[in-house]
């Protein structure tokens, strides 16, 4: 692969999954080197260093969602894609949801889902942290929040998973991304005439944006359906890769594992430590308004830039020892990681995000003592250029 | 109660805004912005928890 040269990256094609399997030596390269790129393959720029990205996210006037989020993949109506007042509202119908408050509310009935499988888990010989918990736990908390029926779950997380590929650029989106786009959408109309029949009363997700209006005005089918996909899209694989990364760099670490045992005052730090290191999500791009020079190039008006969050969160100029994994670190005095984006578009989910993490590190520094992956398998990694994190965790656990 | 808002120390992370969408949101030029300077105290909650996730401490309750 292109990364083992030590010198020089040319003719990066960031769009291809490979691409970013093991991309830290590339990311070092342009944080480096080349702070701006284009990508010629894709027509699209780059931008890496942490203080690039937060001045793009910040200026809303020249870098837009509206015009799309993935390289050259045009926009839905979610409110991802949304800019301005449009987006405050769309965002507004359903952001009280997510507040730490409710949070808290949630906590009891999350933690008991948490112990449920920490407790499963137990009872096997070898498990795969993938599957028994890291995706168990969001899939079950965002079907949960859509009241998702029982029996459709799984299938719901299969399509959620193929969609996701789509995301990586326009060849990405192939005949299986749109059987699993054309599932869902049969599943979203029969959640919508199941309400329907029922009334609408639910509190459920889809409920309150069936109910909800914006300016006197209910939300047309084509935005409930791609609200419907965001939640899904933007909640299950990423918290999964958090928690998964999460486990598996601590099982490296086992001094690091028990210190959070011995003193779970630690475990929020390590949440924000363990957010920062996996990054889930690989990139959100903008589109530009007006021709933007940086670096003496130019970002003409039209054309896409694309904010490697997972460089960011590694730029030397911001973070000390960038590449270690380290509970300890301080964020206040070093930054705050970018995982979740930054400014209007800031995840809509991260306290969810935080509060599933942190019950997960909870939950398993209380009742096992180590985690080792068996002798003869390995961990396997997600190989996107939109989302990173394990696909496999296969792992022997030490009950305490 | 009472929300103090100091924009010169407000470097837009927008945790306020997730914390308390009832209180804090974005105005058009992109500047954050309280909503509701003297909320009804069924909002205390939610305006504490902006105080404390503003990593910039550029907000502070008065009562
Ligand atoms: C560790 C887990 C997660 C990570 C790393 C993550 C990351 C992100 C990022 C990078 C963005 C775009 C921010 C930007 O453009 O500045 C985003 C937006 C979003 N996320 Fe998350 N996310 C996570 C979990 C969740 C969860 C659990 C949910 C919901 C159940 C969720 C729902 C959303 C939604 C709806 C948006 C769009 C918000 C908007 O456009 O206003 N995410 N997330």
């Amino acid at each position: 692969m292109a990364n083992k040269c030590p010198v020089k990256f040319e003719n990066v094609d960031f769009c291809a999954p490979s691409t970013h399997d093991n991309p830290y030596e590339m990311y070092d390269y342009f944080l480096e080197h080349e702070p701006l790129y284009f990508d010629e393959t894709n027509g699209v720029w780059e931008v890496f260093r942490y203080d690039d990205i937060v001045t793009i996210e910040r200026d809303t006037e020249t870098f837009i969602n509206a015009e799309g989020v993935r390289p050259n993949i045009p926009p839905d109506p979610g409110m991802i894609y949304q800019d301005g007042e449009q987006h405050s509202k769309q965002r507004a119908l359903v952001s009280s949801g997510f507040t730490p408050r409710q949070m808290r509310k949630m906590e009891d009935r999350a933690r008991e889902i948490v112990i449920e499988l920490v407790g499963s888990m137990l009872q096997k010989d070898e498990v795969e942290i993938v599957a028994d918990l890291a995706g168990a736990l969001p899939a079950r908390l965002i079907a949960d929040m859509l009241a998702i029926p029982e029996e459709k779950r799984a299938a719901v997380m299969t399509w959620i998973n193929q969609i996701i590929v789509g995301g990586c650029g326009p060849e990405y989106v192939t005949d299986e991304v749109n059987d699993a786009f054309e599932n869902f959408c049969m599943h979203h109309e029969e959640m919508y005439q199941d309400r329907i029949a029922a009334g609408c009363k639910g509190s459920d997700l889809l409920s309150i944006w069936m109910n909800a209006e914006i300016d006197g005005e209910k939300l047309d089918e084509s935005q409930l359906l791609f609200e419907h996909v965001l939640l899904n899209v933007g909640g299950a694989e990423t918290t999964r890769s958090a928690i998964a990364g999460g486990l598996h760099q601590l099982s490296l670490d086992q001094k690091q594992y028990d210190a959070l045992y011995e003193d779970p005052s630690l475990i929020p730090n390590a949440v924000e430590e363990i957010i920062r290191w996996v990054c889930p999500f690989v990139n959100m791009y903008r589109t530009a308004t007006r021709d933007y020079e940086m670096y003496g190039k130019v970002i003409k008006e039209g054309e896409q830039v694309g904010l490697t969050y997972p460089a960011a969160n590694r730029d030397p100029r911001k973070f000390k020892n960038p590449h270690e994994f380290n509970i300890f670190r301080d964020f206040s005095k070093e930054a705050r990681h970018l995982s979740f984006g930054l400014g209007p578009h800031f995840c809509l989910g991260a306290s969810l995000a935080r509060l599933e993490v942190r019950l997960s590190l909870e939950e398993m520094t209380k009742r096992v003592k180590a985690i080792r992956v068996p002798e003869g398998k390995e961990v396997e990694y997600v190989s996107s250029s939109f989302t990173r994190g394990l696909s496999k965790f296969p792992a022997v656990l030490e009950a305490r | 109660m009472k929300i103090v808002f100091d924009p010169s120390r407000c470097k837009l992370h927008a945790q306020c805004r997730g914390a308390a969408p009832e209180l804090f949101d974005f105005a058009p030029d992109g500047s954050l912005v309280v909503l509701n300077h003297n909320p009804p105290e069924e909002l205390r909650e939610a305006a504490q928890d902006a105080v404390d996730a503003c990593p910039e401490q550029a907000i502070s309750l008065e009562e």
